[in-house]
């Protein structure tokens, strides 16, 4: 195929050209840049609680008027929890994974904290679970072992001295040789031995964007009986099946053992993932709707564009058709030029990209990958080949008898 | 004139319905889709108390040391012991410590059910500091604060759900285990985003409504603990005096200076005071101070996420491409209709009259294309309702000033999309082109 002719044709009308290539390139440039935010979502959103998800529920238990004696009316909650048919486990804890209702962050060190090391500390959220935690909240531990009863600090004391359980992702983290098993960490004026280390244990808010994804994982877990004057979370986890009858049941049996309460936030907890990450599906939904929109809309364009030129080039395509040219050359032509400008319009848009991707890195836009750019680039050119099908068709079928008319 | 020049484009715009269908697509979408993020943004980043945000500054202070730093930054919230220090000082013409507080609340004769209240413990410059607006009663007085009065002051939600059939002020509230004597009913006000709530961790710009308000000095010394993260430097806090006097930060401390020309002042104050707080042996460090107004707040606690702003630019951008297709298009359009051009140039119209008669038609496309942007945006709007956090669907209403700008946007556009195409067809119009008729 010659391509002289496609580029005088090219020179001598430059203006349809330049802006297909311009919104080749924009549209390009958006793609790649967005593919990666959209990317970090879908894995944050696709990210494993630790909790055996199927078959967990929890609720915020507020006391009225901060009763002193806490520390039993929370204990009879959790043998109320306990009886209640159908429960295998249930604790009480000062924060649920994914709930927003927690945070209780500290930073943590592998050497007694140290005041000139400021900013490079690890942040850990904590977690206060008594015996039962692991069972409770279908936690999977990988090494070591969990607190035993007696290693539980009493009520009204905050984290039994001494032991700690930390996620893997924490552990490795610390100690990147993977030794972490039995080490001592130390958090605020604390030291700790670590005893076990569990597969997966998410932070509170693991939604929010400026927390980097595999810190999401770093929790450190007390052994302790929390219990407080006001707000106390419990997290229940139920036979396969029976989590509907034994949440109704369980809110039953807890009004009637002590009516002195509020309950809220009672919800399963595939709703807590839910809401978690509402504003995350809300961005994805916008950022994934309008690209598609973009790429429509540039296809569109190509095609108007290219249905118009083969509208304008009649004549010319009857002159050619009648000195011998083939239905296929025709085709191919406007093929060929649409392959040219969509491609001039693909190199531009990735430089474009990448211009646009170090001015948004502060945003938290993620680099875009090598993945991501073998894609779009194959994408846009295929989508402007379809675009033009339609009108090269037509051009194709265009008479030679055309060429006789004046003009 | 007008009526021909709109009587042609009319004309002409059914002629090539489907072209002009496919500009009117490409405008509108693009439009609906900018405007819908934007909606968002513009909603959540919105000032919430604009005729007094750089009159209104927050202090922060590195109390918990370089330990806690978060990002090389003191802690957003405060401790209680430096909340009354500056209140002593006394540097703004009003000035309050608060923190969230989550309490069981009911009436007196114990008709209803307690329900869990949302409240906030502050000092009685909260309301005239935020210009919170009372339908009964008043704030408590200063007295009340200094004193631990057991008042409160409802909102009128509130107020209504507890006191159906009469009025409230003057009645007893059962807050927790004590009674408390009702002072005033707030008017609606909530400002969007909660300026004064988003340095807690846990904190929500668009979280729930206040329900009650109470003097800090009584929920803070009858051990009403904040309803969000405490974070301290020790661990073992065993009474209420020691957990006031301690280093943890729980609270907030905003206050209000007569002029924009005193926030210096109140910079050189806190670093004044940070150093001597060094000197007096409370750190071992030199303490970080920090000073922001509301906008500035809200921009360092990121209360419109950066990926929002990004969705911004991207469907800005969507727009951008939008308009190079629709100038695209309008070129095809008008190139086909070369002949009639040149026929009416051969008839007398003049290049101007031509020029204008594309400018009319592009409006006519502008309209067009912005009322069914408009349709886009509200659809799009609609669509994200059940999608975004509960806290900000009030906030994906089509708000006036995005329609109005909507339509403002769809105009220019298009009008600056078909200068070119239209300045192009005055130009090249001549005679010779009607050979080709």
């Amino acid at each position: 195929m010659n391509l002289v002719p496609i580029f005088a044709s090219l020179r001598r009308n430059p203006l349809g050209p330049v802006l297909i290539v311009s919104q080749v390139a924009l549209t390009l440039a958006i793609l790649l840049n967005v593919a990666g935010i959209v990317r970090q979502h879908v894995e944050r959103m696709r990210s494993p609680s630790g909790l055996d998800e199927a078959n967990v529920f929890s609720l915020a238990n507020l006391w009225i008027g901060q009763p002193s004696a806490a520390p039993a009316l929370v204990a009879r909650d959790l043998a109320v929890l306990r009886a209640t048919p159908g429960v295998v486990a249930a604790v009480s804890t000062n924060g649920v994974p994914l709930s927003g209702r927690g945070g209780w962050g500290t930073p943590i060190d592998t050497k007694p904290v140290d005041l000139s090391r400021q900013g490079i500390l690890t942040e850990v959220e904590l977690y206060y679970l008594d015996e039962q935690g692991a069972d409770a909240l279908g936690l999977r531990i990988v090494q070591g072992r969990w607190f035993t009863a007696d290693e539980v600090a009493g009520a009204g004391q905050v984290g039994a001295p001494g032991l700690v359980v930390l996620t893997r992702a924490l552990a490795d983290h610390l100690f990147p040789r993977g030794d972490a098993l039995g080490q001592v960490v130390y958090m605020g004026a604390r030291a700790d031995t670590i005893i076990g280390i569990v597969e997966n244990l998410q932070i509170a808010s693991p939604g929010n964007p400026s927390v980097a994804l595999e810190n999401t994982q770093f929790s450190a877990i007390m052994g302790s009986r929390l219990a407080m004057n006001a707000v106390n979370n419990y997290v229940v986890r139920t036979k396969p099946g029976a989590q509907q009858s034994a949440m109704k049941e369980a809110e039953r049996r807890l009004r009637q053992a002590n009516a002195q309460r509020v309950i809220t936030q009672l919800l399963p907890f595939k709703e807590t993932r839910h809401n978690s990450y509402r504003a995350n599906r809300a961005l994805t939904a916008i950022l994934v709707a309008v690209n598609l929109l973009l790429v429509a809309v540039t296809a569109l364009g190509i095609a108007g564009l290219a249905s118009y030129w083969v509208a304008q080039r009649q004549r010319m395509i009857g002159v050619r058709r009648a000195l011998g040219a083939k239905r296929l050359d025709i085709l191919s032509y406007f093929h060929i030029e649409n392959l040219l400008i969509v491609g001039i319009g693909t190199l531009l848009g990735i430089g474009l990209a990448f211009a646009l991707n170090t001015l948004l890195a502060k945003s938290g836009v993620p680099r875009i990958e090598q993945v991501y750019l073998w894609g779009g680039m194959t994408a846009v050119l295929v989508i402007g080949q379809l675009a033009v099908l339609s009108p090269a068709l037509r051009a194709a079928r265009v008479s030679p008898a055309l060429a006789t008319r004046s003009g | 004139m007008s009526g021909h020049f709109l009587q042609l484009a009319l004309q002409n715009l059914k002629r090539h319905v489907w072209l002009t269908a496919l500009i009117v697509l490409a405008i509108s979408l693009g439009l609906g889709s900018s405007m819908t993020v934007y909606s968002i943004l513009r909603a959540m980043s919105a000032d919430p108390i604009p005729w007094k945000s750089d009159r209104l500054l927050t202090l922060q202070i590195d109390n918990l040391g370089p330990d806690n730093r978060r990002s090389g930054e003191p802690p957003a919230m405060v401790a209680y012991r430096d909340i009354a220090a500056w209140r002593r000082d006394h540097r703004g013409i009003r000035q309050a410590g608060m923190y969230e507080i989550g309490v069981s609340v009911s009436t007196v004769d114990a008709q209803t059910a307690p329900v869990l209240a949302n409240g906030r413990a502050t000092h009685t410059d909260f309301f005239t500091m935020f210009d919170v607006p009372f339908i009964a009663g008043r704030p408590w007085s200063a007295a009340d604060d200094e004193d631990r009065a057991n008042v409160v002051v409802l909102t009128r939600s509130l107020a209504a759900r507890l006191f159906p059939s009469g009025k409230a002020t003057g009645q007893i509230l059962r807050v927790e285990n004590k009674d408390y004597r009702v002072v005033g009913v707030t008017g609606d006000w909530e400002p969007s985003p909660r300026f004064y709530d988003v340095g807690r961790n846990g904190g929500d710009a668009y979280g729930q409504p206040t329900d009650v308000f109470m003097p800090l000095e009584t929920a803070a010394w009858s051990d009403i603990k904040p309803n969000g993260s405490v974070s301290c430097p020790v661990y073992r806090v065993r009474t209420t005096e020691e957990f006031l006097a301690s280093e943890c930060v729980w609270a907030h401390y905003w206050l209000e200076v007569a002029s924009v020309a005193e926030a210096p002042k109140i910079r050189d104050y806190l670093r004044a005071y940070g150093a001597e707080q060094k000197r007096s042996g409370r750190f071992t460090w030199e303490p970080l101070t920090r000073v922001y107004d509301v906008p500035q707040w809200l921009d360092y606690m990121k209360v419109a996420p950066d990926q929002l702003r990004v969705a911004t630019w991207v469907a800005i951008g969507f727009l951008f491409v939008c308009l190079v297709n629709a100038v695209a298009l309008m070129l095809a359009r008008s190139s086909r209709r070369a002949a009639e051009f040149s026929l009416r140039r051969a008839l007398g119209a003049s290049r101007r009259n031509l020029f204008l008669q594309g400018i009319w038609e592009s409006l006519l496309v502008g309209i067009v294309g912005g009322a069914v942007g408009l349709l886009w945006t509200w659809a799009g709007l609609g669509a994200l309702r059940g999608l975004v956090p509960e806290a900000i669907v009030g906030t994906t209403r089509l708000q006036p000033a995005v329609l109005a700008l909507t339509i403002a946007l769809a105009i220019g556009v298009t009008v600056l999309a078909g200068l070119y195409p239209a300045w192009r067809v005055a130009r090249a119009a001549d005679a010779l082109r009607l050979k080709s008729l």
